[in-house]
């Protein structure tokens, strides 16, 4: 062999081996999604029905059997009474992405969330449908008590295929918001086929989680990032900001998009929208009108939209009063079955009559200072840096006229205690301060106190003291051992429900201040 | 028609070359639809794929090595002397030297040397029968013989010493050449680079029972993959003892230090054609394989002694990949990525095979059904690997060695290290 054949030989091998590498290489590329996508099918399919089978819910029978033994359970806790079985309110739960394992605290465990969902199937919760949810939030239909609408943000693959079957296998539903942009752009989320399987499947709705606005952008001229919503862009090759008119063309823009595409793709009426990050300028932005341009941009084009409530107090959705913002609790990592239970049961509605259930830490809410829930009181303390604690009855939002009943059992350090009625989410209430000079009937408003009435009695604040709070209509009353001190109208506060809470203070400052009650009572006035 | 095709087909054996393909789109596939799985972990997922890459790599720059080189002289016709130091071989040694002079060279151009290292059986009777007969026939047998056992290594370097000739080509004493594989090993030489040839052993007790089967398949794939895919570079890392030819003016640099190796303070009497190579490699001198040059050897065909023999290979591994890592950098990229790779992965892999077959299914109750089949597809590229060459069926024997490989050699690897100092297991 000459250099000439050998130098022919190596070109052929060549030749050979890179047409051998293209074909192995497009068909690995080409067929790959298929195969992952048989892959992830099945891999869930085999899980969940070890994991369910331990549950057997998929047999519908066995869930009558449930529901007669629920009723039963709160027939004997109310007496012979039979229990009003509407629900005053709807909760609203968000997932992303269940994982193998969780390296992002918004992400959920495939473990923990099957053990999650088999709980609230087990507690006697029932999803409901998007247009349920929003006939319930508009007033015109009721909805049973335990009724809960599960979302899942982003319409990653990865909160579609392990959650599906495990919807099947206990009858629930959920409801996909998607990044428009991201569907067949990127691996990571579902492509249009997956999600015209996902609806195919009659257990899940789609939303829409916007377009381009689901990432941060440039918001000044140095590189600092805002959020794509909330913010006006900065224009680097123009060296200036947008102009209100692009700021409002964009976010129009936006909604509009994702809403069409998405309609159009899987002939769907997308009128519900999770908003990016729950961020709608509530919390600042580089243009002060952003709030109001997102809101309204959103009403216009959508029906409701769905955001977690930041540094507000609740979760749960009222008739005729959030029908357009929707409010969701976002179940984290540290979440598991038995909290995510807690929070959403604890949260329920109270009727009046309420005695407080002493031993379940979550009938309260802590806002600041610290709590502790015994089997037989309730302790408000202060921490290392605050002067008083301040807790909110967990579920007691739709409280209207009130008398609410707090009896002293200890006391150390403590210069006064207020009773708060009519609280809103954001911390908004009226209440009634009693110290040993007197008494006072109080009105907060954005961290605020702007009414201020102060009535010089004599009060003890000793162990068996019994103080109320009365709200009736506009007027209030506090009272001490059911005498009436002082009585004065509603000003600032113009709701006529909300919650009840207690708070106390120490003028000694930050670690000082320790009130022990023995009950926590309520009851309706007329 | 349809007759071309089939012959079209047949003679270039297309059907297997697509199940081979098919079988490496298999293995790509599921290792990426169910990288998740394997691990979701970066660093499990990159070995994962990485040792992949390495094996597959294996036989593409396989096939891109040739081994017939435009420098080959049909004329040239060195002189050569085949060392065969051996030890209580009664049963083998005729045949070896026997056959030896059958080899199809002028007769005044090659000799036999034949060291009996104290050997306590008839070994030394053996020899001197083969010589008698040998020299009938014009071919010269020298015999030397050593009432003390000194040691293979020793009794190579005494061959080398004795030897007058221009190569040497070493075979154990249990390998029978054939009568063309010393004109094969030679041809590489009329490279004045080249100083070792590595001939291509199959294994003569290959039907014995299931464990020479597997070794039959195993040694294949090892030269006709691994060692030509070294050799496409000159480097080939270990021109194994049982056929290698070397040049006997390269050897005279080294044979007194390599005959003295000591490594963690200890005399090396285990691995010597490697550290032999190694010792080659390193002044820069190639090491080529010939295909064409073949010898048949003996393997173990009992477990007691096959893992004995293993562990005797994966000490010298380690020792000679460690000299080997001071200088193959300088080699070609691809060649000192391949071998560095080819240290790296094997000594991770226990770690991975017992996160993948202890740690995972223990911590999370999951059988390791996902890394098990990701195993049996790459056994079964290798098993075809040999399938597409050798048209048997011992190629499942493949199958079967891969996986055994996988989940009962790789132990070996960290009790060879931790005993890198013992050298009770000696070559013989």
């Amino acid at each position: 062999m000459n250099h000439k054949q050998y130098k022919n030989k190596l070109v052929v091998k060549a030749v050979e081996s890179t047409v051998f590498l293209g074909v192995l290489l497009f068909a690995i590329l080409s067929t790959l999604p298929i195969y992952e996508r048989i892959y992830q099918n099945n891999r869930y399919r085999l899980e969940t029905k070890k994991v369910v089978a331990k549950y057997a819910y998929a047999d519908d029978s066995k869930i009558g059997i449930y529901k007669i033994a629920s009723i039963a359970n709160t027939s004997t806790v109310l007496g012979l009474t039979v229990e009003n079985n509407d629900s005053k309110s709807i909760p609203v739960i968000n997932y992303h992405g269940i994982v193998d394992s969780v390296n992002d605290i918004e992400d959920v465990s495939w473990k923990n969330f099957v053990e999650q969902m088999n709980a609230l199937k087990d507690a006697g919760y029932k999803t409901v449908t998007l247009k349920e949810f929003k006939d319930f939030v508009d007033g015109k239909t009721s909805l049973p008590n335990k009724s809960i609408l599960i979302t899942f943000d982003d319409g990653r693959k990865d909160s579609y295929y392990p959650v599906d079957k495990v919807l099947k296998s206990l009858g629930f539903n959920a409801v996909m918001y998607i990044i428009n942009e991201r569907v067949d752009n990127s691996s990571f989320h579902l492509n249009s086929k997956e999600i015209s399987e996902m609806l195919k499947t009659g257990r899940w709705e789609i939303g829409s989680h916007s377009d381009q606005a689901h990432k941060s952008i440039n918001i000044d001229s140095v590189g600092n990032q805002g959020h794509w919503l909330s913010n006006k862009m900065w224009l680097s090759s123009e060296n200036r900001l947008e102009t209100d008119d692009e700021y409002t063309k964009r976010i129009y823009d936006d909604f509009k998009v994702s809403k069409n595409k998405l309609s159009d793709k899987f002939s769907e009426d997308v009128s519900s929208y999770a908003i990016p990050y729950g961020d709608f300028g509530q919390d600042g932005s580089n243009f002060k009108g952003s709030k109001n341009l997102i809101l309204q941009a959103s009403k216009d084009i959508y029906k409701t939209i769905m955001y977690q409530p930041w540094g507000e107090i609740g979760f749960r959705n009222y008739p005729n009063k959030d029908t357009f913002m929707i409010r969701r609790y976002t179940v984290h990592s540290t979440d598991d079955a038995t909290s995510l239970i807690s929070i959403l049961d604890s949260s329920n509605d109270k009727d009046l009559p309420y005695r407080i259930g002493f031993g379940n830490k979550f009938n309260l809410i802590g806002v600041w200072g610290g709590y502790e829930v015994n089997n037989e009181s309730i302790t408000l303390s202060s921490k290392d840096n605050t002067s008083g604690s301040l807790v909110y009855i967990n579920g007691s939002e739709s409280w209207d006229n009130t008398k609410m009943d707090v009896v002293i059992s200890k006391v150390e350090d403590v210069d006064s205690i207020s009773l708060i009625a009519r609280a809103d989410r954001k911390g908004n209430y009226s209440y009634c301060n009693f110290s040993k000079d007197g008494v006072g009937y109080y009105e907060k408003i954005l961290g605020e106190t702007i009414k201020k009435n102060f009535w010089k009695r004599n009060v003890y604040l000793d162990p068996g003291t019994k103080l109320s709070i009365i709200t009736n209509m506009n007027e209030v009353k506090c009272l001490t051992n059911d005498f009436v001190l002082v009585s004065d109208k509603q000003q600032f506060i113009k709701q006529e429900a909300g919650m009840a809470g207690i708070s106390i203070w120490s003028k000694l400052g930050d670690g000082h201040g320790k009130l022990e009650v023995k009950s926590i009572y309520a009851e309706k006035v007329y | 028609m349809w007759e071309k095709v089939k012959h079209f087909f047949k003679d270039r054996n297309i059907n297997m070359w697509v199940l081979f393909m098919l079988s490496i789109y298999s293995v790509w596939i599921f290792k990426f639809a169910t990288i998740k799985e394997i691990d979701n972990s970066t660093f499990f997922a990159i070995y994962s794929i990485s040792v992949s890459i390495y094996i597959l790599s294996r036989f593409l720059l396989a096939h891109f090595y040739i081994p017939e080189k435009p420098h080959f002289d049909k004329s040239y016709e060195p002189t050569i002397s085949f060392a065969v130091p051996s030890k209580n071989e009664e049963e083998n040694i005729r045949e070896t030297i026997l056959r030896i002079a059958e080899t199809d060279y002028p007769k005044h151009k090659f000799n036999i040397i034949a060291i009996n290292d104290g050997s306590t059986d008839n070994t030394l009777y053996e020899m001197n029968e083969a010589k008698k007969i040998a020299s009938r026939k014009g071919v010269e047998v020298v015999v030397v013989d050593w009432k003390v056992n000194k040691g293979k290594r020793e009794g190579m370097a005494e061959c080398v010493r004795l030897s007058k000739n221009e190569i040497i080509i070493f075979i154990d004493s249990d390998s029978f050449v054939e009568k063309n594989t010393a004109r094969e090993l030679i041809k590489y030489f009329t490279d004045e680079k080249v100083s070792a040839v590595a001939g291509h052993a199959f294994v003569a007790n290959q039907n014995t029972n299931v464990l020479t089967k597997m070794q039959a398949v195993r040694y294949y794939v090892a030269f006709k993959a691994y060692k030509a895919s070294e050799a496409l570079f000159g480097s080939v890392t270990c021109c194994s003892g049982c056929c290698s030819a070397y040049r006997k003016s390269h050897l005279d640099q080294i044979i007194d230090k390599w005959s003295k190796q000591e490594f963690l303070g200890v005399k090396c009497t285990y691995g010597d054609d490697r550290s032999l190579t190694n010792y080659l490699l390193k002044i820069g001198y190639k090491a080529m394989y010939s295909p064409t040059a073949v010898a048949h050897t003996f393997v173990p065909d009992t477990y007691k002694k096959f893992m004995k023999q293993q562990l005797r290979w994966k000490k010298s591994w380690v020792r000679e990949s460690l000299i080997a890592g001071t200088f193959m950098w300088k080699k070609n990229p691809i060649m000192s990525i391949s071998f560095y790779l080819g240290v790296i992965l094997p000594l991770m892999a226990p770690i991975v095979v017992a996160r993948a077959l202890i740690w995972f299914p223990i911590t999370t109750h999951k059988a390791p059904f996902y890394y098990l089949i990701g195993l049996a597809l790459m056994a079964i590229v290798y098993g075809l690997y040999y399938r597409i060459y050798i048209k048997d069926n011992k190629w499942i024997y493949g199958v079967l060695f891969a996986s055994f490989y996988t989940l009962v050699l790789i132990w070996q690897l960290p009790w060879a290290i931790l005993n890198l100092r013992d050298a009770k297991w000696g070559t013989r």
